[in-house]
């Protein structure tokens, strides 16, 4: 990697040995808790609470507005602020999100009320001291992964809430836009339960090439289709990353003895199959995986039809018996032969039946 | 046309020209030089990974070093990458003679936020929409040998990325040394769009122990050269008709070539 660059890895002028593709730049120079960005357009400042992580084109912090004093308000609201390095790919982002927005905004007039909404705050450029870095601000959602989730109330949540993605993958279809880079730590869970998705990089119009993913649940990767934006490549991934959410050794299994050339989703359904919650959406993962859904809204009823006769149907598995009960069924069958042997030694036709 | 040579070897160059005078030359001539280098287990050693950064640097492009298992991504987004950046170049090249010397003014990421927003909204039409040629070069010394599956299924990847994009995207691959000693790299695979007919990428792998990267970079740069558009559509009569009649590809041609 190109490392000769100055400044936080902006192209400030056009210089063609000064390029680099600023990837590792963005991990190596996190802010710290009390670090102050102001935007030099909208003037409004926040500080650095914690990082929240390295998203897909920059790190996101958890941060508190400023009111005019400089001062953080008590109960002031806290924002999420993702600071990038790259402007390009950065506005290319910032575009994406403001349009998908817009387009739900339009809908919220005529259709049900959204929760979603607002997501984007404002953009912003901020003068960092040794050159000029984008950010901006959205709404922050806190919450637990799917993973501590599921794992800590148990699997009967799985349904609900994967259908709730799908929920909201429908509606960014719906807007004209996949989602594109679908992985687990892009979806939080918040204490009521309900699901949201968070870092939205990968946002892809429909029929554009999907320019960011993760390698294990994409579709190309598993030779099941291209890379241009669809809404079965939501749906693949979606797939995917749902089957590594419940089976994640034998997941990983597969993923170890997979070869490139012979990868194929046939493997897995083998997962599916070995697995009690996975297997009534079975069909639903054919379809996914093999790409026979071609409307989300549609693929989505069909996962909601599924968990409602998941949650009404009461497993026919047997309680197990306790093991007092086991051990007094044996005494009482001990008790009853010492008996019927006592009786018998008191007849006394058994006596002479022994003696002759 | 974008044009850019990907380089991917393990280590250092023996024979014949410095291969960063080489990618300084294709840089000359409009096309931009990423370099990988690949390494399994061990490292690639200090003066290996100098030579890289190197030509890269010269070529007008970037390098990096990577697991031979982080290869498909890493070309996948290098090639993105300086594809944006090649347009991002000429528009600031534009904007520059739009806005002159005016305070500021004179790059998209000194423009105001709404100005900017719709500038790189134009810059991504470009960026999926521009036709695009990557002529991979690919190191087959010895020690690459075990690499080389791994390098083909990168160059698949890679393929099935671009043929996600709406503009033309092809691919050429060389390997290097060629057959014989007046022979820098061989070339195995003519531009296409299509690999997945193509059982093997990589032929006649000779087992020689000269690296000859210099050389083999100016004989990709020549092949690209020869093969220009008006050859091109010389040789495959009706298909490129169809791009020249492609609105963005027209103005890209004057600024780029």
């Amino acid at each position: 990697m190109n490392m000769e660059r100055t400044g936080y890895g902006v192209t400030t002028s056009y210089n063609r040995n000064d390029r680099s593709l600023q990837m590792n730049q963005l991990r190596n120079d996190k802010l710290r808790a009390g670090a102050v960005i102001t935007g030099i357009w909208n003037k409004r400042s926040y500080r650095v609470e914690r990082s929240l992580g390295q998203g897909s084109n920059g790190v996101v912090y958890l941060v508190a507005a400023l009111a005019e004093d400089e001062t953080v308000k008590t109960g002031s609201t806290r924002y999420a602020l993702k600071l990038g390095a790259d402007t390009i790919e950065f506005q290319s982002e910032i575009n994406a999100i403001r349009a998908l927005e817009q387009g739900l905004k339009q809908g919220l007039n005529r259709d049900r009320s959204n929760p979603q909404l607002p997501y984007f705050i404002e953009a912003d450029d901020w003068e960092a001291g040794v050159g000029k870095r984008p950010f901006y601000v959205m709404r922050y959602v806190s919450g637990q992964s799917v993973q501590s989730f599921v794992s800590s109330r148990g699997s009967d949540w799985f349904g609900p809430l994967c259908g709730q993605v799908l929920e909201r993958l429908a509606t960014l279809h719906e807007q004209g836009f996949i989602f594109g880079d679908l992985k687990l730590e892009h979806i939080k869970v918040k204490p009521n339960g309900d699901v949201d998705l968070i870092d939205y990089g990968g946002l892809t119009q429909l029929g554009k090439s999907v320019k960011q993913f993760t390698e294990w649940y994409d579709r190309g990767f598993w030779n099941a289709g291209s890379r241009a934006a669809d809404v079965g490549y939501d749906l693949f991934s979606f797939a995917v990353m749902t089957i590594h959410l419940c089976q994640d050794s034998a997941f990983k299994r597969v993923m170890k003895g997979s070869l490139p050339q012979t990868r194929q989703t046939e493997e897995l359904l083998h997962i599916i199959d070995s697995n009690a919650v996975l297997i009534p959406y079975r069909e639903w993962y054919y379809r996914a995986l093999s790409g026979k859904f071609n409307d989300s809204r549609r693929a989505f009823q069909e996962w909601q039809r599924i968990t409602r006769q998941v949650g009404r149907t009461i497993p026919r598995r047997a309680i197990p018996t306790p093991s007092w009960l086991k051990w007094s069924f044996g005494v009482s069958i001990l008790l009853l032969l010492i008996s019927i042997g006592y009786w018998a030694w008191h007849e006394r036709w058994v006596q002479d039946l022994l003696m002759s | 046309m974008l044009k850019q040579i990907l380089l991917i070897t393990d280590g250092c160059s023996n024979v014949g020209i410095q291969p960063a005078v080489a990618a300084s030359q294709a840089r000359e001539a409009g096309m931009t030089v990423n370099v990988v280098g690949i390494v399994d287990d061990g490292t690639i050693g200090e003066y290996g990974a100098a030579e890289i950064e190197e030509i890269a640097r010269m070529g007008g492009g970037v390098s990096r070093i990577v697991h031979q298992r982080d290869l498909s991504y890493t070309i996948q987004q290098m090639t993105r990458k300086t594809v944006v950046q090649t347009i991002h170049q000429v528009v600031n090249h534009e904007l520059k003679h739009i806005l002159g010397k005016q305070e500021g003014g004179t790059t998209v990421e000194a423009l105001p936020p709404s100005q900017r927003a719709e500038v790189v909204r134009v810059m991504d039409e470009m960026s999926e929409q521009s036709s695009l040629r990557v002529a991979l070069l690919i190191d087959a010394s010895a020690s690459m040998k075990p690499k080389l599956p791994s390098v083909e299924e990168a160059i698949r990847d890679l393929m099935l990325s671009l043929q996600a994009r709406q503009g033309k995207s092809e691919i050429a691959v060389f390997h290097f040394p060629g057959n014989h000693s007046d022979e820098p790299a061989k070339l195995d695979v003519e531009w296409a769009s299509d690999l997945s007919r193509m059982k093997r990428l990589l032929h006649r792998i000779p087992m020689r122990g000269t690296t000859p990267t210099g050389p083999a970079l100016l004989h990709v740069l020549d092949y690209c050269q020869y093969d220009s558009s008006y050859i091109h559509s010389e040789q495959y009569g009706d298909l490129p008709a169809r791009q020249h009649e492609h609105g963005t590809d027209g103005v890209w041609s004057d600024y780029v070539l």
